[in-house]
């Protein structure tokens, strides 16, 4: 089953491997060498996510987990995954932050606004509270939600397609 | 008035080394510049400075280690010239002689100070009240000392401490939280300790959970929960109908620890019941030592009462403590005529009561009648003690 | 570089009998023989220049005593101490409030609103900001965070006042005493008329400073100093006493009920990194403000020369003067680590590199080990014997040309004792024999010691008369021959715990490829 990207959404065509039934929302960006992987069910990406270079994201079985048993993958809008970051958390909401080379377990739930700091692995069994910031010693709760990263986006979109091929979407309107 | 502040430019360096944590920072000032542990990393290794007994050549390792914590005291966090300050070191009554000439030996002779007064703990705290008679409790990280003191005298033959530190409420906790602390592992709640590789209870995880979770519960609940438990003929804390404060999940490693409320509430308790010696706790402490108090000054000490050192900055351990006391003076009024004792509050946080009586002191014109100068070290070739005086320039111990 | 330096595998013996690794050493030209003097015995020195490392704001000792060694207009971030950056925002305000006041019932739904600009810190590694506790943003960046007093200061201060005093007082009272031969009872005539019998009993003005005191007590605590008066009673008259309490607050009540959140609660390291308010919970944490530090001199404890001069600049990270030991000392590297067979001699391989300026003459010396195991509390249990022991050069560092790795003439003779020669670096065999204890017991590590003899050409110009009197003269240079022992540990004898054998590189064995050719 190939992927499936939406109108708008830039997916690069280098070094890219979607694995599986992968769902890209529209106006997401996707960087060269980024892995997404849906082993254990489909995975479905939702709209203006920055994945940024060898970022994983993969939904798979654990071992002794029942293979027919699917778990479909959710994340939500607006996130932001930078450079070597490692997911296998099966629902992502809207609006986080996994900073370069975070790493997330598939039992962590990751809710809105919430920041995994650079070098932080998690691999509780919890749901994240909204807008939980996470770094190497501590956790703490904020305010409000990280700045949103859509300038940063629009930058990228506009500067990336002067360098890069672009994969073709194939599907007008999003699942 | 430059006349009235001799060293205004190059104030005294006044260093409380505590058990855990180490003050530091100039005499004059109202808080310490810093406040760091005491440890030092030596051969890449960070260790305590009272390690030294356990370690092969101590006194040699003691004094490198020293040399080391003092660089970075003088050099690192205080900015100044060793050569050109005197120093005030607050010193617990109890120091091991030998850490005393190491200490002296280092300053004098490596740092080059000036001059080196030491002042007692207890002795100290009294000049953060302006107060002369005082009885002065401090909460340390190895144990709870009591010293009464008298016009600039600390009275040694009342001293009396306990073993009840912040190390021991570590400890408790420790084995209260391997009893009764659960973990969710795979979706079912497990108890911590039947994990087969489980994060180390290390002192420094045991102090964040003690300062994030657990508290001094009041007088009141202390009570039924004890009422419950001689009912209920049981030494558990599982199992009770008392309701104890609610659960909380603690993040040690990739697990999520459940601390019950028990653990909580019960944690400090060491502090205020000891089932092995009744005695040894903070209460009957601080009542036995006024008990022995001389007639004449009893009363002074019972209205003077000084809580210090970073002990009882736990949640409602302050409270929990009067009302016990009070509690035991209504038991058995025959101890002690008087029916309340008199706190003071002292003009800092507790931790560094000690540090700001130095600092002070340190300030004051007189500080150089009280210290030893560096001429003077060299001659004696020691640090005169607690318990020597000096009759025609030789020491004499009493 | 900083971490294969500072390494405690290889430790140099200082001339204070300290062994500790290159990277800690310093060297003093001026003393003869050259000694090597530690980072524990020079004598440091704190530059009287502070300043603050972040804005470089540079002031003297007694403005920053004055403003507590805190520059006012850089943070730390008090979550995870890390810097903290001035971010700036606009925010709409209306239009000048004189203005509004003016057409007040003019004011529409679309008052002219005008932008301005506020700041607020953020820390760019937690993301914690000044917003997240309530902390009003300011209009003006310098200054814009006040300095928050300590909240015991007054009482502090005025307990400190009090104790001057007395303290005086009491020094009076001993000066007075230093001095029994003058007519000390003139003193006790009367209060007030006390001074002026000093004054007439002091012809030869010895008594002057003890006047002086006195003067300034008396004006001070306005008190004269009647003997009738005792200092706790004076004492109480300058000062309200410390109250004191019968009880402390409860606990509240919902605080036993209430579900308690760990992550709004500081720790210890939080509440220490502000130690004039140790806040408790997060919402109460404030940015902490930069100290300002100073640059650090280091001289030789023997003559007092420096060793090392950073430049008074304070932007400029270069030195004036640095005689550090990794300048002149041969360095001495462990290459490889074989599986150790203990009464047997094993191969190990050393590196040596030369950074001095010219070349140098090394040769291995076997010191007889209980001489200097004594020493600094190495045991050594391994024997190492070099079977070369004459002189070997080593090349000074040429940036200017790269030679390849190649053996030179001399090198084939010593029989592959020499096996790596590049720019300024040689790598050499030895033997290493570790050896059971008296007690028959395995030893658990293996250390060895060695001499390593060094001749190098240093110019004459070392002490500044001779200098002087030899007109400058550069070419003058002399030989100085300098035994530096060094104590090499290899680590444990069973290599255990992921520890591996660390075999021969590639580029030794090409080199002695190129010498078999």
């Amino acid at each position: 089953m190939s992927a499936q990207i939406a109108q708008g959404a830039l997916v690069c065509e280098d070094r890219v491997e979607l694995v599986g039934d992968v769902t890209i929302g529209t106006r997401t960006l996707i960087h060269p060498s980024v892995k997404i992987i849906a082993e254990a069910g489909p995975v479905i990406i939702g709209e203006n996510n920055l994945i940024e270079e060898q970022t994983v994201i993969v939904n798979k079985f654990k071992e002794g987990d029942d293979r027919n048993n699917i778990k479909v993958m959710i994340i939500g809008d607006n996130n932001v995954f930078e450079v070597g970051t490692y997911s296998e958390a099966l629902k992502i909401g809207d609006n986080n932050i996994f900073e370069c080379k975070s790493k997330v377990g598939r039992e962590v739930t990751v809710s809105n606004g919430c920041i995994i700091g650079a070098m932080c692995e998690l691999n509780t069994n919890e749901i994240l509270q909204d807008n939980t910031i996470i770094t190497v010693k501590q956790r703490r709760i904020a305010n409000e939600k990280p700045q949103s990263q859509l300038s940063q986006l629009d930058f990228l979109s506009k500067l990336l397609t002067n360098f890069q091929k672009f994969k073709k979407p194939n599907t007008t309107v999003r699942t | 008035m430059n006349f009235f502040e001799p060293f205004a430019d190059k104030p005294a360096i006044v260093v409380d080394i505590g058990q855990a944590y180490t003050k530091c920072g100039f005499a004059g000032e109202p808080a310490p510049h810093a406040i760091i542990p005491t440890q030092v990393t030596l051969n890449s290794e960070c260790q305590s400075l009272f390690t030294y007994k356990l370690l092969p050549h101590g006194l040699e390792t003691l004094k490198e280690m020293l040399i080391e914590f003092f660089y970075n005291i003088y050099y690192k966090i205080l900015n100044a010239n060793s050569r050109e300050r005197k120093v005030v070191i607050v010193e617990s009554i109890l120091t091991a002689s030998e850490f005393r000439h190491t200490l002296a030996d280092v300053l004098f002779n490596d740092f080059h100070a000036i001059s080196v007064l030491c002042i007692p703990t207890h002795l100290a705290c009294t000049y953060t009240l302006g107060i002369s008679r005082a009885m002065v409790v401090d909460f340390g990280y190895n144990d709870c000392q009591l010293m009464p003191i008298s016009d600039g005298y600390s009275l040694t033959n009342l001293c009396s401490f306990a073993k009840l530190g912040a190390q021991h409420l570590h400890e408790h906790l420790k084995a209260l939280i391997e009893k009764y602390a659960m973990v969710t592992l795979g979706g079912e709640k497990v108890l911590f300790s039947s994990l087969s590789s489980r994060p180390a209870l290390t002192e420094s995880v045991l102090e964040d959970i003690k300062l994030k979770c657990c508290f001094v519960t009041s007088f009141d609940r202390a009570q039924k929960i004890y009422q419950e438990m001689e009912l209920k003929k049981t030494d558990s804390f599982a199992g009770l109908e008392f309701e104890f404060a609610p659960d909380c999940d603690y993040n040690l490693d990739s697990l999520i620890m459940h601390i019950p409320g028990q653990v909580r509430e019960m944690a400090c308790e060491i502090f205020f019941k000891n089932e092995i010696d009744p005695d040894q706790c903070l209460q009957h402490l601080i009542l036995d030592t006024l008990s022995k108090a001389p007639m004449d000054l009893k009363r002074e000490f019972a209205s003077n009462v000084v809580l210090a050192g970073g002990g009882c900055m736990l949640d409602g351990l302050k409270p929990r403590l009067v009302k016990e006391i009070n509690f035991l003076l209504q038991k058995c009024p025959s101890v002690f005529s008087a029916q309340k004792l008199s706190y003071h509050k002292s003009p800092s946080h507790e931790n560094y009561t000690a540090w700001l009586g130095a600092a002070i002191f340190g300030s004051l014109d007189v500080l150089d009648f009280y210290s030893i100068q560096n001429s003077r070290y060299k001659e004696l070739k020691k640090l005169p003690d607690w318990f020597t005086i000096e009759i025609r320039n030789n020491l004499v111990q009493i | 570089m900083a971490t294969l330096i500072d390494s405690n595998k290889v430790k140099y013996l200082c001339s204070c009998k300290r062994l500790k690794p290159l990277s800690y050493l310093y060297y003093c030209k001026y003393c003869k023989p050259l000694t090597l003097k530690c980072k524990d015995c020079v004598i440091h020195e704190i530059d009287q220049k502070f300043f603050c490392t972040n804005c470089l704001d540079n002031k003297v000792q007694k403005e920053v005593m004055a403003v507590k060694y805190k520059c006012s207009s850089c943070f730390n971030c008090p979550n995870c101490k890390n810097l903290l950056l001035t971010r700036a925002s606009s925010v709409k305000v209306p239009k000048d409030s004189a203005a509004s006041n003016q057409s007040l019932e003019q004011q529409s739904p679309q008052t002219p609103q005008q932008p301005q600009k506020v700041y607020y810190l953020i820390c760019v590694f937690c993301r914690w900001t000044t917003r997240e506790v309530g902390i009003p943003d300011v209009t003006s960046v310098p200054d814009g965070w006040k300095l928050l007093e300590n909240p015991f200061s007054k009482r502090v201060q005025e307990l400190t006042e009090a104790y001057k005093v007395i303290a005086a007082r009491e020094k009076l009272e001993k000066d007075r005493k230093k001095f029994p031969t003058l007519k000390r009872r003139s003193l006790y005539i009367s209060g007030s008329s006390a001074s002026s019998s000093i004054l007439h009993s002091d012809k030869y003005g010895i008594l002057a400073p003890a006047q002086k005191r006195l003067a300034v007590t008396a004006s001070i605590g306005n008190q004269n100093l009647d003997p009738q008066i005792t200092i706790e009673q004076q004492f109480k008259s300058l000062i309200k006493p410390a109250e004191t309490v019968d009880s402390f607050d409860e606990l509240p009540e919902d605080f036993f009920t209430k579900q308690s959140n760990i992550n709004s609660i500081t720790s210890i390291t939080q509440r220490h990194a502000n130690p004039d308010f140790q806040p408790s919970k997060t919402s109460e944490l404030y940015p902490l403000n930069k100290f300002y530090q100073s640059k650090e001199s280091k001289r030789c404890s023997g003559c007092e020369h420096n060793v090392l001069k950073p430049e008074s600049n304070i932007i400029s990270i270069k030195f004036k003067l640095h005689q550090m030991a990794v300048f002149l000392v041969p360095e001495v590297r462990i290459v490889t680590i074989p599986e150790w067979k203990i009464n047997e001699p094993n191969e190990v391989m050393l590196s040596v590199t030369n950074r001095y300026e010219g070349d140098v003459n090394i040769s291995f010396v076997n010191l007889a080990d209980d001489k200097v195991s004594n020493l600094s509390n190495f045991e050594a249990n391994a024997r190492i014997e070099f079977e070369y022991q004459d002189s070997v050069i080593i090349d000074r560092q040429d940036n200017s040309k790269v030679v390849p790795a190649q053996l030179k003439q001399t090198d084939e003779q010593t029989k592959g004792f020499v096996c790596f020669r590049r720019d300024n670096k040689i790598a050499v065999k030895c033997l290493v024999t570790p050896m059971t204890k008296p007690t028959n017991k395995e030893p658990d590590y293996v250390k060895c010691i060695f001499g390593l003899k060094c001749s190098i050409n240093m110019p004459e110009s070392s002490s500044p008369q001779i200098q002087s009197s030899s007109s400058g003269s550069k070419e003058n240079f002399t030989n100085s021959v300098i035994t530096h022992h060094v104590f090499v540990d290899f680590g444990p004898l069973k290599l255990e715990n992921g520890l591996k054998v660390v075999p021969k590189p590639r580029y030794i064995d090409d080199c002695l490829k190129t010498l078999v050719k």
